[in-house]
């Protein structure tokens, strides 16, 4: 008999502290209305110091796991997707496991480093596992916390009026396949290469020297690859609009639908206008597009699993409706997941 | 092959939709930063539509020198592969 891996629950925490477009003035040269209208943003959670990543898909994964009805000892596998891991290594899995008080269960935990698209990449991940009966039941994560190193000057405006902190949840559990049934349908994911230095990314340091930090971290002069880069803006927002549009159909196609057969698409949150034209390059009407970049900015690997969870809760999203998930990031990273929830 | 008439129609559509002005307001003469005061996000989404319309790409280069209306609609006409 065929698996399929289903949704058995989801969960999203956001951090307390909002952030309004205005209060970033105190840090750079920017205003509310430069902000808006460029990417569709009004506000941002930001975690306060102390708390890390796998702190935000602890609450995530906490909510996700109540909703599921599945304890924690019941997990096989962790994949959490980030780009902001605790430390650089080990990875933000096994911090989340530790968390979680399961850590001498020895359950597997996988870090998936795909940035914006890294929930799709997680998700397809464990969807495999499930389908190949190696695991059960996955919890799969996407959290981040981008405030703590975004550079908060003009010179980082750019990149950090975008970016908020966040985390999103969802318990995927195995379950015999029914036609017109739950669960994951048909899912793809993709890299290319050649963007990753060429739209938006983080060096930090560069193991090709020794040591491997070859600046001084305090000479602002310096530094500037301390902090998020945006080298290509225009080439991030058109490869995004047209690689999230094909995986969307790419994915409808594949499994026998149209985008008539939609009831949501759940895209990844960068920017209002990419969003927009996506969905009329899909010839998707808005109203079925789920948006809340407004509220939480842009949280990458996060995006997707907080919209989506906010949209059960609040009832949009009912058992039965066919979603689309679709992402494109730094990588450049991209994919797309079509699920009956 | 379009002509520049038919090149406009299509190009004042376009930045009406993505720029949500009224078509009235866009004429050739239109200065895209100045008069109809497009912020640069939305010219690139613009640039995105005017290529997928048209079957064309622009390079940076090319979007800086389009400074008007009339400015896209000539370098489209002259450079657009055609129908």
């Amino acid at each position: 008999m065929a698996i399929r891996a289903t949704i058995a629950g989801t969960g999203s925490y956001l951090p307390p502290w909002v952030v309004k477009n205005d209060d970033l003035r105190e840090y750079m040269e920017t205003s509310d209305e430069w902000i808006y209208e460029r990417s569709g943003i009004r506000t941002r959670r930001y975690a306060e110091v102390g708390v890390t990543t796998s702190d935000l898909a602890l609450e995530a994964s906490k909510r996700a796991l109540e909703d599921a009805g599945v304890r924690a000892e019941d997990v096989q596998c962790i994949v959490l997707a980030t780009l902001s891991p605790d430390i650089h290594f080990p990875g933000t899995g096994l911090f989340l496991q530790e968390k979680l008080g399961i850590a001498g269960l020895s359950c597997a935990c996988y870090d998936v480093r795909a940035q914006c698209s890294g929930f799709l990449y997680a998700t397809e991940a464990a969807r495999a596992f499930i389908e190949s009966g190696i695991y059960e039941n996955v919890l799969v994560v996407g959290a981040e916390i981008h405030s703590h190193f975004l550079e908060f000057s003009t010179r980082g405006r750019l990149v950090t009026v975008l970016f908020g902190d966040g985390a999103g949840a969802v318990v995927l559990r195995g379950k015999e396949a029914e036609p017109g049934g739950q669960g994951i349908l048909c899912s793809e994911v993709h890299g290319d290469g050649r963007g990753a230095l060429n739209g938006v990314h983080q060096k930090v340091f560069d193991m090709g020297h020794r040591p491997f930090l070859d600046y001084d971290v305090l000479d602002t002069e310096k530094n500037a690859d301390l902090w998020p880069n945006m080298s290509n803006p225009r080439g991030l927002y058109t490869n995004g609009v047209i690689r999230m549009s094909e995986v969307t159909l790419s994915v409808l196609g594949k499994a026998g639908f149209t985008v008539d057969d939609v009831d949501w698409v759940l895209p990844h949150q960068a920017n209002l206008h990419m969003i927009r034209d996506m969905a009329e390059r899909v010839q998707l009407p808005q109203g079925k597009v789920l948006v809340n970049i407004d509220t939480y900015g842009n949280t990458s690997a996060a995006t997707i699993p907080i919209l989506l969870d906010e949209n059960i809760r609040n009832g949009k999203i009912r058992r039965g409706h066919l979603l689309v998930f679709t992402a494109f990031g730094s990588g450049f990273t991209w994919g797309g997941v079509l699920v009956r929830y | 092959m379009r002509t520049e008439q038919e090149t406009f129609e299509i190009v004042r559509k376009i930045v009406a939709r993505k720029a949500e002005l009224p078509e009235e307001a866009i004429s050739m003469g239109s200065d895209f930063r100045n008069d109809l005061q497009i912020s640069s996000i939305v010219i690139v989404s613009i640039v995105l539509a005017v290529e997928t319309e048209f079957g064309m790409e622009l390079s940076d280069e090319d979007i800086v020198k389009l400074a008007t209306v009339g400015d896209a609609v000539r370098f489209i006409v002259e450079n657009s592969p055609g129908p």
